[in-house]
Formats: C-alpha cells, structure tokens, sequence
C-alpha cells in the first residue's frame, strides 16, 4: 500500500482530473434529462414540486463541482495544516521507502494550529466519495421515483445510471472510512521540529484509531551519509549508515507517552548539500499484532548549539616564508581561527584574496561554497597576519560516501595559489 | 579477489566522483580527428552504451568545435527533459549539444532538430543522427582508466566489467566501495 505525502502534485491533478472528467457526462446526462424529464413534468400542472427539487439539486451539484475545487486548492496550499517538520521527500531520501501506508493516520482536524506531526496528513478522499455518492443517487432517484417508469424510458435508463454511479460511489466511500477506522494510528510531535546539538527534547506519541494493537515501539536516531551523482542519462544515489543511537523500546505503548531524544554535543550537526547529506533520521519501529514490523524513517534536522557565520579579518604585516600558517590546526566549531598568509607572484594580480571554503569528495557530484572571504593587498609580494571565527556547522567529516572539508586558500585572480585544510571539529584530517 | 580493509575518507579515494570526472577520453581515433570530422559533418552522434564515456567525449570536443554551444542535458525524466526542451530558444545559433538524445520522444526531436543546424549528441542508439564515434567497452579499457586513477588493477577485472554489462562507470563506483571498505566480495 502507498502512503500518500501531503501536497503531493498527483492527488490535486488525478481529482482536478476525475471532476473534468465528470463534467461531460453531467452536460449530456443533464441535457438528457432537462428535454427528456423537465418538459414532460411542466406539462402537467401537479407535478411543479418534482422539478424544483429536481433543479435545485442539478444546481448544488454544479455548483458543489467548483467549490470543491476551491477547497482542494485551499488545503493543498497548506493554509490548514503545517508541519515545522520536514516529511521524507520522494526526490531527496535515498531512505527505504516508507511503509506508512500499514498504518493510516487520521486527517488532522486542528486546522490554522501548528500540527508538528511527525506523521503525514492524510486526505479526507471518503468525504468527496460519499458527498458525489448522495448527489448522484438523488439526482438519478428523481425520475424514477415521480412516475415516469411507465411513460419515458429514456429518462429512467438515465436516472438509473445516475443512481447506479451513487450508489457505487456511496459504498467505495463507506469501505474507505471503515478501513481507516480498523487500522491502528500513531502520532509522533517533536517540540520545534527539530534538535540542539546537546539539548533534550521529549518525543511525544499519541495513539488513535486501534492503537491498542501496537505491541511495541522503538526509536533509534540514524545518522546516515546521502550521495547523488547525475552523469549523462543515469543519475546514482548511495548512502551510508554511519551509526544508530537508540533511544527507547517501548512494550505495549499506552494511549501517550513521551521519550526523551537527544544528541551528543560531540556529533556532527546535519548538512545539506546539492548533491551530499550528512542526515540525522528518526527511525519509528513500530510492531502490531499480525502484521510484519514497519520502519518509518523521518529526517530531523540537528542544528549547532549557536549557529555562527565564519569570518576572517586581516591583521598587520609581518615577514614570512611563502605560503598558509595555522597556529591551530584543529579548530572547535565556532573557535577562533589565527594564523598568516605570505605570497610571492610573478605578476601584480587583478584580484587578491584569503578565503575560507568548504568542499565535499566522495561518490556524490562535489561541491565546494565559500563561507568567508577577505581581500588582500594586490602586491606582488606580501605577509599578513589573520584571525577568524570557525564555522559551527558543516564541520568537518571524513565520510565514506560522504566527506567534507575545510580550507583556507589565497586565490589570485581566480586560481588558487596556495591552501591550508583547517580541522573543524575534532574528527581528524579528511586529506 | 577483493579484500575487506578498513574504511577510508572518501577524499583519499582513488575513484571518488571529481578524481573520475577529470579522466580524459581513451578513444581509438584522435579527438582533433574527430573534431575535424564533425565539422566537416555538421552534424553527428557518439553511440555508446551506459558508462562508456559518451558524455566525457562530449565535454572533450565540444571546446574544440567553433560558435557557441547550447547544451540540452536529457534524463531519464520526460516532465524534466520537457522543461529543458522548452526552455530552448526557437533558433539556436552556433551548436546545440544533447546529452541523451534516445530520451527524446520523436516528435520532440522532429521538434529540436529545426531549431539547430548543427547537432552533436550522444545516444545509446544509431539512428536521427550521423554515427561520428562507436564507443566500446572492454576490461582493457578499465584497466587503463584504473592506472590513470593510480590505482590498484583489481584483479576480477574481467568479471567486474561482465557482472556490470560493460558499464565501466558502475565498476568504477563498485571499486570506490571496494576501496572505502563498503563491500567485501
């Protein structure tokens, strides 16, 4: 079974579809019915009520087909529900897929309040079932039902099969909201929507629906490496566990409850390249009585304790060898940076600068940004002291699908001349 | 065979992705010759299967041909190639480049082949355009790259290159694994 992800493009174009789809068929049906039925019935004076009500239902329903539409394109623009928590999206998550689709939640009803459910909002397709289900039935009853069985056989093969179509659409509707009421549903909320390097946050669960089939829940925290490589046609994705950190195994959970989750201040926060991730995910194991387990894997981004942007300024000149100098090599996230750079050129260059970049190599297509830039004098030669403040995040990773680094360089007119790797974070050299 | 070691940063991987990527064309016939043979053409097609350096010659010869160049890069995704497709200006002056013409539907190629005079593409199938280059894969060919790479020649190089269908780009990624200590077969 297929879970459905909130906004996903295809829901609102498959119904968009259906109701275009629909109209055609209520023009000729109503075409049919209006010469076939309605001049009949205005011909005799004691049958005016029928038509009426006849009328007023073809209007709810024309007039039902527009609003629909609007009320989807309503709650597909999100202005009902939001989530400060990222859903695992088909195109980026290289994870398993999910198997959500055992284990239906129930549609929020707390519209315009911050719903942080871990779990998607599903879409409330048994409503519109039974709702075109009335209509049509009602609308397919009317000729048959005011006597025309025996005068007009068209109208009635019409209002049969208007009736027909209800009634299928009545019971499709019915086995929908009965089977999401026979299966078991958790709700998962993390306060914020996501982690502080070092910082509890209670996980609470609530269950709904059958949730007393649940027999145990587990939670673990995966740190997992992602890589996407896209040459000529074919596009690869890999990825690496690199650890999974238990959290909590919960027999026979209660209808709610709470664990706490927290991640060592000594982890790397996430980082989210193009191409490279460095991704914490929550993994949900959750087992219910005759079924196989199900494994839901939910991204949380994990921030640094205080996020910092990295920066680098000049200090004076003084008389070095050619070439980068840390004084500290490894850097804490966030640490300040001091060393000094000296150059010799063959020319005057047009552009002179120190700058601090980050790169990544691994089997994903690689990616370099730089974080801080400094302008140095256009001389030939020169030897300036700098400082600095590290960056607190992306630190330093020597992945193996992923790996990250930074690095101080002198770039002269858009070549690098010289470079330094500088450790942030104490997980060692990546070079 | 192939032996289990420890994990290793992927920086310090031979096969890592921009190592790969900065490999030059191993072709059978010059580039400059191959340029020249284009040009005479105006058009043209390198026919390859997956992984054996189609769109490396591409990126190779195009800086070797004049005008300016529009590249049109094709995936397996007909919503994206369509975008792409419509993003195309009505006349392309210079050379337009596709990277995977079998990704178009033919009436899309009915549709971008009068926009340009002259096309040079890679496919995974003769036909739409004139062959310029036949790419071929072999074990030989691998270890060549391999060594470029300076790297170990594995010594299941005949059985990597058969259990990938000739694909050497998937038997460079399995070496990365292999090297990275990912897999132990």
């Amino acid at each position: 079974m297929r879970r459905r992800v909130p906004g996903q493009p295809t829901t609102l174009v498959g119904r968009i579809f259906i109701t275009l789809f629909l109209l055609p068929f209520l023009g000729v049906g109503g075409y049919v019915l209006v010469t076939q039925v309605l001049q009949p019935l205005l011909g005799h004076g004691d049958r005016q009520w029928p038509v009426l009500a006849f009328m007023a239902f073809w209007c709810a329903g024309f007039l039902g087909i527009p609003l629909t539409m609007l009320i989807l394109l309503w709650r597909r623009s999100g202005a009902g529900v939001s989530s400060t928590i990222p859903q695992p999206r088909s195109g980026q998550a290289v994870l398993p897929p999910t198997t959500l689709g055992t284990i239906v939640p129930r549609r929020t009803t707390a519209a315009k309040a911050p719903v942080e459910d871990l779990l998607p909002q599903e879409r409330g397709g048994w409503l519109g079932l039974v709702i075109f289900g009335a209509i049509f039935l009602l609308m397919g009853s009317l000729p048959i039902s005011f006597g025309l069985r025996d005068r007009e056989s068209v109208p009635v093969v019409f209002g049969m099969l208007f009736a027909g179509v209800g009634a299928v659409l009545l019971v499709a509707g019915g086995r929908s909201r009965w089977r999401r009421s026979q299966v078991p549903q958790v709700r998962l909320h993390l306060p914020g929507g996501a982690l502080v390097l070092g910082r509890k946050v209670d996980l609470t669960w609530r269950m709904e629906g059958e949730g007393r089939r649940i027999e145990a829940m587990r939670f673990d925290l995966l740190l997992v490496e992602q890589a996407r490589f896209t040459r000529g046609t074919d596009t690869y994705h890999d990825q690496h566990l690199v650890c999974e950190q238990p959290i909590a195994a919960v027999p026979r959970p209660g209808p709610r409850g709470q664990v706490a989750v927290v991640v060592e201040d000594d982890r790397p926060p996430e980082f989210l390249g193009s191409d490279n991730h460095l991704l914490w995910v929550l993994r949900c194991r959750i087992e219910v009585a005759d079924r196989p387990p199900i494994d839901e894997h939910y991204p949380i981004p994990v921030h640094p304790v205080r996020p910092s942007q990295p920066a680098l300024r000049l200090g004076g000149s003084l008389n070095a060898a050619p070439g980068l100098h840390l004084e500290t090599p490894q850097v804490d996230p966030g640490g300040d940076l001091h060393g000094h750079v000296a150059w010799d050129l063959a020319q005057e260059p047009r552009t002179l600068a120190l700058r601090l970049v980050w790169q990544t190599a691994g089997k994903g297509g690689e990616e370099e940004e730089t974080a801080a830039t400094v302008e140095l004098p256009r001389h030939v030669r020169g030897a300036l002291a700098f400082t600095g403040v590290a960056p607190t995040a992306p630190v330093t990773w020597p992945g193996t699908v992923v790996a990250l680094r930074w690095m101080l360089q002198v770039v002269a007119d858009g070549a690098v001349v010289a470079e330094h790797e500088v450790m942030v974070g104490d997980r060692g050299s990546v070079t | 065979m192939a032996q289990t070691r420890a994990p290793r940063g992927a920086f310090c991987n031979p096969f890592r992705t921009g190592a790969v990527l900065v490999l030059t064309p191993d072709l059978d016939e010059d580039l400059e010759a191959l340029a020249a043979r284009f040009r005479a053409q105006g058009r043209g097609v390198l026919v390859g299967p997956h992984g054996s350096g189609k769109t490396t010659t591409l990126e190779a010869l195009v800086p070797r041909l004049p005008g300016p160049a529009t590249w049109l890069r094709l995936r397996a995704d007909p919503a994206a190639n369509a975008r792409a497709v419509s993003a195309l200006p009505r006349q392309i002056p210079g050379l337009l480049v596709i990277d995977g013409l079998e990704q178009l539907a033919p009436w899309t190629w009915w549709s971008v082949r009068r926009r340009a005079d002259r096309i040079l593409a890679t496919s995974h199938r003769e036909g739409r355009l004139p062959l310029l280059y036949r790419h071929r894969t072999s074990p030989p060919l691998l270890a060549r790259l391999i060594e470029r790479l300076q790297a170990p020649v594995p010594e299941d190089l005949e059985a990597l290159v058969q259990r990938h269908d000739g694909d050497l780009r998937a038997c460079l990624r399995e070496l990365y694994d292999r090297y990275a200590g990912l897999e132990t077969t």
